[in-house]
């Protein structure tokens, strides 16, 4: 790599850096932000099926055990140990969902599905509650089961554990909790995992801008962002962004050419100058020397407008001037037509006027008019005697506003329409025609200045002389008020 | 007519004196702007003509301030800066007419005239007369030597900025603009077509023609 561009910096930073960079783009800390935000939504979902799954049954659980042991008691307190013993016995016959021990106060076994107590001892006086596991052998073999318990000593110092299975219910918490927490914890990853390819993916995308933008630093003018095809939204700003340095290659190119071309067109007239001004010089004392001077000034005169006209049109080229308002187009194209009107009537054209009321645009009225007239001049310059020029001026269905000029001169074949709209262009048999080629610039900047376009086709399809029709096409502004239409 | 040139390039301001001096006006030059808006506003002048980029005092801000002390007298821009958007400020910031730098001597002289005749004939008038030709502005009858006209609208206007210029060249530009208003160069002869449809009208049934071509400047309505 021995281009040094700051594209390429980029790169070579150390990882660290790059996770550095990584971790400030705006993607991930969004992702981030998600992933904080699902976990907190898991915690709260795990205490709601908590609450729903495990809570209530252990409620009920505790509540039966002590339903059990207030029983119990009742037995104890009427008639001691024998009466309780007795109706453990029973409850045993009775095989319920019960575990029981219980032991004198020597902490002998009186009765009771226990060897020993699986309680720790209770403080006195208190019915202590606690959780145990047992070795149970079922028609399945033996398995190792939790259980749940109640525990007392009663005055006599003898000793009272009720207990209860909750393995099955124990099983079904821990299931449900166990998959919540996986659920979560992928959840998490899987978000992190999706930050992290969105902001790669993002991450590139920008970087393809900002080399386009290095490019373009440095003079590679030609550079533009490639676009996914996707239309999301950095092929919308790409696609601006692209537009923009369209516009400003076509704009440096234009400059750049324009000098060329200045030099080129001003050379003939000044040199037509030079000449006269050098026979007057070597002819001085002749009688017309009035008559070359009146020529020499008439050159002058044209040269200084051509300089007005480009510097008019660099300005306008380079998207300065103009003052846009609300502007009663159909009045502006009845206003150029009755000027030229006259003209053409002396060229001898039939000159129609085709121009709907109550249209209206944004629009700066003396550039525009400036460019129907280009148009008019130049319809009335190329139609023979004889021929048909129509101005015309319509709102299209699409709502654009568009004056149009047509003749039935000979036309532009297609081939050549974009090069006649560029400076200087003159094009083959036009060169015998007075005019310096600024005309149709003139015209389309007007019409790029006024965010609309300019448009040239055939006034008569398919025929002997085709003619020109030449369309200014305005954006659709908004509905002129009857107020404002006066003003 | 008395005009003060206020330009602070002394070569130009010598050139559109000698112009102005030429065509019989009594012309006095300021090549400084702050001494100039001092003249402009204690002599007794019919106008002004006033260059824009001067040191020290920019002309536009000359022409502002000797409005705001309530001068009144017309003034004519003269700048580099000739685009319709500088038009546009120089009327705004006061002045009366504006001309590109450059522009035709003839044209010059036309411009100053028309601002000059334009304060002595402050009163409306209703009725405009050049010789045997009369144009009423309320009823918008035209008759020469007593015999009626019909005019289209547009050439009705055209007739009256010539009548009240009578005597005096108007060009092609002050034309566009004062009957068309518009400000670019159509750069045809949109106007001489005009001007010619006109004349066959005032002109062509009557014994001596009273609308004159000034040839490669404009036109002259005049007995």
């Amino acid at each position: 790599m021995s281009d040094p561009s700051p594209a390429t910096e980029t790169r070579q930073r150390s990882p660290g850096a790059w996770l550095q960079t990584f971790v400030r783009t705006t993607t991930f800390r969004l992702a981030a932000l998600q992933a904080v935000l699902l976990s907190f939504f898991t915690v709260c979902l795990l205490a709601f099926l908590y609450y729903s799954t495990a809570h209530e049954p252990k409620l009920l659980t505790q509540r039966e055990l002590s339903e059990e042991m207030g029983k119990l008691r009742d037995f104890h307190a009427e008639g001691g140990l024998e009466q309780l013993n007795f109706e453990l016995i029973q409850r045993a016959i009775a095989r319920g969902r019960f575990y029981y021990y219980l032991a004198d106060a020597s902490g002998l076994k009186v009765t009771g599905d226990f060897d020993t107590s699986p309680a720790p001892e209770p403080a006195p006086g208190t019915v202590a509650h606690f959780s145990f596991s047992y070795r149970l052998v079922g028609p399945e073999g033996p398995s190792n089961r939790r259980g749940e318990g109640l525990v007392t000593r009663f005055d006599d110092k003898s000793l009272l554990v009720v207990g209860i299975d909750v393995d099955e219910r124990v099983r079904v918490i821990d299931r449900v909790t166990g998959s919540i927490w996986i659920a979560g914890g992928l959840g998490i990853i899987l978000t992190l995992a999706g930050a992290y390819f969105f902001s790669l993916q993002t991450a590139r995308r920008v970087d393809q801008f900002s080399r386009t933008a290095d490019a373009v630093v440095n003079g590679k003018l030609s550079e533009r962002i490639p676009l996914s095809g996707t239309g999301d939204e950095f092929d919308r700003l790409g696609l601006r962004m692209n537009r923009m340095l369209e516009r400003i290659e076509r704009l440096v190119q234009a400059q750049r050419y324009a000098g060329d071309a200045l030099a080129h067109d001003l050379r003939s007239p000044l040199s037509r100058l030079r000449n006269r001004l050098v026979e007057l010089e070597a002819d001085a004392e002749n009688s017309n020397v009035q008559e070359a001077v009146e020529a020499a000034r008439s050159e002058a005169d044209s040269l200084l407008k051509v300089f007005q006209a480009i510097l008019r049109l660099a300005k306008l080229e380079a998207g300065a001037g103009g003052t846009f308002v609300l502007t009663d187009i159909s009045d502006l194209a009845t206003s150029v037509a009755e000027l030229f009107e006259p003209s053409c009537e002396t060229a001898e054209q039939i000159f129609i006027v085709e121009v709907q009321p109550n249209l209206n645009a944004k629009a700066d009225r003396e550039l525009l008019a400036q460019a129907l007239s280009n148009l008019v001049d130049n319809a009335i310059k190329y139609t023979p005697t004889g021929g048909t020029i129509t101005l015309g001026a319509q709102r299209l269905r699409s709502g654009e506003v568009e004056l149009w000029v047509s003749d039935s001169g000979p036309g532009i074949p297609s081939t050549q329409r974009q090069r006649a709209r560029e400076r200087f262009v003159r094009l083959e048999g036009s060169r015998s025609m007075p005019g310096h080629g600024l005309g149709l610039a003139l015209v389309s900047a007007v019409a790029d200045l006024h965010g609309g376009r300019f448009d040239l086709s055939d006034a008569k399809p398919a025929a002997e002389s085709p003619g020109l029709r030449a369309a200014i096409i305005l954006p659709p502004g908004e509905t002129l008020s009857r107020t404002s239409a006066k003003s | 007519m008395k005009v003060l040139v206020i330009e602070d390039d002394s070569q130009a301001a010598g050139q559109v004196k000698r112009i102005l001096s030429d065509a019989g006006h009594l012309t006095d030059v300021a090549l400084d702007a702050e001494k100039g808006l001092a003249l402009a506003k204690a002599g007794e002048f019919d106008v002004l003509v006033v260059d824009r980029m001067m040191p020290r005092l920019d002309g536009l801000e000359l022409v502002r301030r000797f409005r705001a002390e309530g001068g009144g007298t017309p003034v004519l821009f003269l700048s580099a800066l000739g685009d319709v958007d500088n038009r546009v400020e120089g009327l705004n910031a006061g002045g009366d007419d504006y001309l590109p730098k450059g522009a035709d001597p003839i044209e010059i002289v036309a411009r100053v005239e028309a601002l000059g005749r334009r304060v002595s004939a402050d009163a409306p008038q209703t009725r405009l007369t050049v010789g045997d030709l009369e144009l009423d502005l309320l009823s918008r009858k035209v008759t020469r030597g007593g015999k009626r006209i019909d005019l289209q609208p547009r050439e009705f206007k055209l007739l009256e900025v010539l009548m009240r210029f009578e005597g005096q060249v108007v060009t092609r530009t002050m034309l566009l603009e004062k009957v068309w208003n518009y400000h670019f160069d159509p750069m045809t002869n949109v106007v001489d077509v005009h001007i010619s449809r006109l004349r066959s009208k005032i002109d062509r049934d009557f014994d001596h023609s009273i609308l004159h071509t000034v040839r490669g400047l404009g036109y002259r309505l005049q007995t």
